[in-house]
């Protein structure tokens, strides 16, 4: 890092030189009145200049492709904006409108709420398993790991949404699986009582990314403790529960995090498990697909930034809480 | 910061394309001489851009100075796409487009009148019936031209109804009729495979129905229907299901969207289809089907000529005239039909009929026969649907599926969906 910053400095004093207008008259003002070139010349001695230079690919992205649309959709969220043609200030009316008179929306908010308060604790505890379980020194750990692994990168895309689609269809392979025990399975994507099962199913297979910081996080246990415990006789399963766990905390509020954001914004599944209906019944109607379908097949575009700027605070919210809540249960351990 | 930046991101999704569009628009080069460049914009599968493609190829070929940017793909997303690229100020010129949105482009002015390049000579309406074009007409202007005509129709699969020993009903068949059949496939398959799909949540079936009880879905004023003509649909497949003729909602529901698949999967006997899908369904089974008119079509038919797709231009185009040239070779020329076909639907102007039907043989032909019939004997067309019928239609499927799963009874589901529908049109 130091050494790239240096080069990019003489580069810059080399340029000092050259044609470039800019410079010029930073370097023509610098004998009579030296204030200005002289800051911004030790700032660039002192590297103040050269990380942003670095970092600029990323901040261009950032407000223009990041921050300039979120505002402009913060302003449409005021709108009634119909896509194709002008957006119309409305005030708070879509607030209002989402809370008071859309029980679809609340729908979807509930559907939101149980898949993400199910199926993140799942995942997580599943995750922490199977970490504990690779963690015993296993011949082969590397491949187990990548295996594991392998659903968190592909989970969220539209083709383990579709195999996900065969798996739980009326003929899909869960059925044939059950018929070998006498039993009859119904669709369980067709049907509103299970389809919302299977997206969480889906959710909790992507265990790898958790599984791997629990994995890093298990290693860097002090070996000592466990010494310790195993002198004063202590179970491994006791040894888990007052040692390990502890000792886990914050990496288990990291996860949480992580993981309560995605799911909070999971889209892909639900749409293409119900056809983009977030059916059957609106069991599958994730806060993100109404979003969509509001925006996109209703032309309420203005709606639909209401509804993204709801959502957007609301996990804010839950993240502060969650920030504001682990003071009584993560241990750190300096 | 990294969860910070993942919140911010999925907040600002809707509106990233939206800027991402008007970026796109700014390096449109201003092309004076030269070829004019327009963008043609449809979807469908493979077979239909390898036509479409091969025609706009005749296309350039007769006009050089025009170079047309071919933007194809599947339906999934079509609409979300052209939207997207209107708001950014960058849409297509020429748009295929489907019923249930042209009103919402055309009152929003987003179609060029295609009055302009008919006054302009550049669009000749020579062969297309006066009713047609009404049908494309929205507040005077002459929003969009189908591209392609195409009509309801139900399918048979034989070979299955004979291994399970029913006999297909015949021609002039009613909804009991079917039920009946649908019933006796049950039976015989010891209720493993039905005879028919469950359709009560099908607008486009409704549709049917209601015409056939001399009744509309929607008029340009809103609903056109009675509560109880409703309820006896709703009614009619309750009936259905509580008898086990057709399948249990959940599996109906895996078949919501294309339930020819259920056919072609061994699922059922028979369904609807628009006569234009007929031939790639008889492709994709090794059964034999046979094709005829909805049930229940006398003595009052309800059947009719719809419009299929639309061809419009955008009222964005930078280039109308060269836009309306191309329109008029794909709807007019014998030589573009003669490569397009029947893919799409009939062609509506009776002057490129015969090219377009040419060489017609097997389920081609047998569609064409229900087509030639509704033409000869169906009931007339509907105006086009007010602003929000897209919502009625998805409300429509979302009350009939409460009623599948016992969560409504038809009665309340009717009273609901009226309330919901009234509320949505305004």
């Amino acid at each position: 890092m130091k050494s790239n910053a240096t080069t990019s400095e003489r580069a810059t004093s080399a340029g000092d030189g050259g044609a470039r207008p800019g410079r010029g008259r930073v370097r023509a003002s610098s004998r009579p009145a030296p204030a200005r070139s002289v800051s911004l010349r030790r700032a660039v001695r002192r590297n103040k200049i050269a990380p942003y230079l670095f970092l600029l690919p990323w901040l261009i992205g950032f407000f223009v492709i990041t921050l300039g649309p979120m505002l402009y959709s913060f302003y449409l969220s005021f709108t009634d904006f119909n896509l194709l043609g002008s957006a119309e200030w409305v005030g708070i009316d879509n607030y209002i409108e989402l809370f008071t008179s859309d029980p679809k929306y609340l729908e979807s908010v509930r559907v939101t709420l149980v898949y993400v308060f199910v199926s993140v604790p799942l995942q997580l505890a599943f995750a922490l398993l199977l970490a504990v379980l690779l963690n015993r020194g296993l011949r082969g750990l590397a491949i187990y790991r990548s295996i594991y692994y392998l659903p968190s990168l592909i989970g969220a895309s539209v083709a383990i949404a579709v195999l996900w689609r065969q798996m739980f269809g009326r003929n899909g392979l869960v059925n044939q699986v059950l018929d070998w025990f006498g039993i009859v399975g119904e669709s369980w994507i067709g049907n509103p009582d299970t389809a919302l099962g299977t997206l969480i199913i889906l959710n909790v297979w992507t265990f790898g990314s958790p599984m791997v910081i629990f994995l890093a996080a298990l290693r860097q246990v002090p070996e000592y403790l466990y010494e310790a415990a195993a002198v004063d006789g202590v179970s491994k399963w006791r040894a888990f529960w007052h040692i390990t766990l502890p000792m886990l905390t914050p990496v288990v509020l990291f996860n949480l995090v992580l993981q309560l954001i995605g799911a909070f914004q999971a889209f892909t599944p639900a749409y293409v498990v119900s056809g983009g209906t977030g059916g059957p019944v609106n069991s599958t109607l994730f806060y993100t697909l109404y979003l969509y379908q509001k925006g996109f097949a209703n032309f309420e575009m203005g709606y639909a930034s209401a509804m993204a700027w709801v959502l957007f605070f609301f996990i804010a919210i839950v993240t502060a809480v969650n920030f504001w809540l682990s003071k009584y249960w993560v241990h750190y351990d300096d | 910061m990294f969860t910070r930046r993942k919140t911010l991101t999925i907040a600002g999704v809707a509106a990233a394309a939206l800027v991402i569009g008007l970026a796109g628009c700014s390096s449109e080069p201003a092309a004076e001489e030269g070829p004019v460049e327009i963008r043609f914009t449809w979807w469908g599968g493979d077979a239909r851009h390898e036509l479409t493609n091969a025609a706009l190829d005749a296309f350039e070929a007769a006009n050089d100075d025009i170079t047309v940017v071919r933007d194809f793909g599947g339906f999934d997303g079509y609409l979300d796409k052209i939207t997207t690229q209107y708001a950014g100020g960058n849409s297509p010129d020429v748009i295929q487009l489907y019923n249930e949105v042209l009103v919402e482009f055309a009152d929003r002015g987003q179609l060029y009148d295609l009055n302009k390049a008919v006054d302009e000579d550049l669009l000749s309406l020579e062969g297309w019936p006066q009713d047609v074009v009404d049908m494309t007409t929205v507040g005077g202007e002459l929003s969009a031209l189908t591209f392609g005509s195409t009509t309801h129709a139900y399918f048979f699969d034989e070979t299955k109804s004979a291994e399970f020993g029913v006999e297909t009903p015949a021609e002039g068949y009613t909804w009991d009729d079917l039920g009946a059949y649908s019933a006796a496939i049950a039976k015989a398959s010891d209720g493993k495979v039905w005879g028919t799909t469950d359709l009560s949540h099908s607008y486009q079936i409704f549709e049917v129905w209601a015409k056939q009880h001399g009744e509309e879905f929607l008029t340009a004023d809103g609903i056109g229907f009675t509560q109880e003509t409703l309820e006896s649909f709703w009614q009619y497949w309750a009936d259905l299901r509580d008898a086990g003729a057709v399948p249990s909602p959940d599996v109906s529901t895996e078949y919501l969207g294309t339930p020819y698949d259920a056919v072609v999967q061994g699922v059922v006997t028979s369904t609807f289809l628009f006569t234009n899908q007929f031939q790639s369904v008889a492709d994709s089974t090794p059964s034999e089907l046979s094709i005829s008119r909805m049930p229940g079509e006398s003595p009052d038919p309800g059947q009719y000529l719809r419009s299929a797709m639309n061809l419009t231009v955008s009222s964005q185009s930078k280039h109308p005239e060269a836009a309306a040239r191309l329109v008029d070779f794909l709807l007019n020329s014998e030589e573009a039909n003669e490569i397009l076909g029947t893919d799409r639907g009939f062609p509506s102007n009776a002057n490129v009929f015969g090219p377009a039907t040419t060489g017609l043989e097997g389920p081609s032909a047998e569609a064409a026969d229900i087509f030639e019939a509704v033409r000869a004997d169906g009931s007339p067309a509907p105006v086009p649907a007010p602003i929000g019928s897209a919502a009625v239609n998805t409300l429509f499927s979302e009350y009939a599926q409460q009623v599948q799963f016992g969560q409504l009874s038809v009665s309340e589901a009717a009273t609901q969906f009226l309330a919901a529908a009234e509320s949505e049109l305004g």
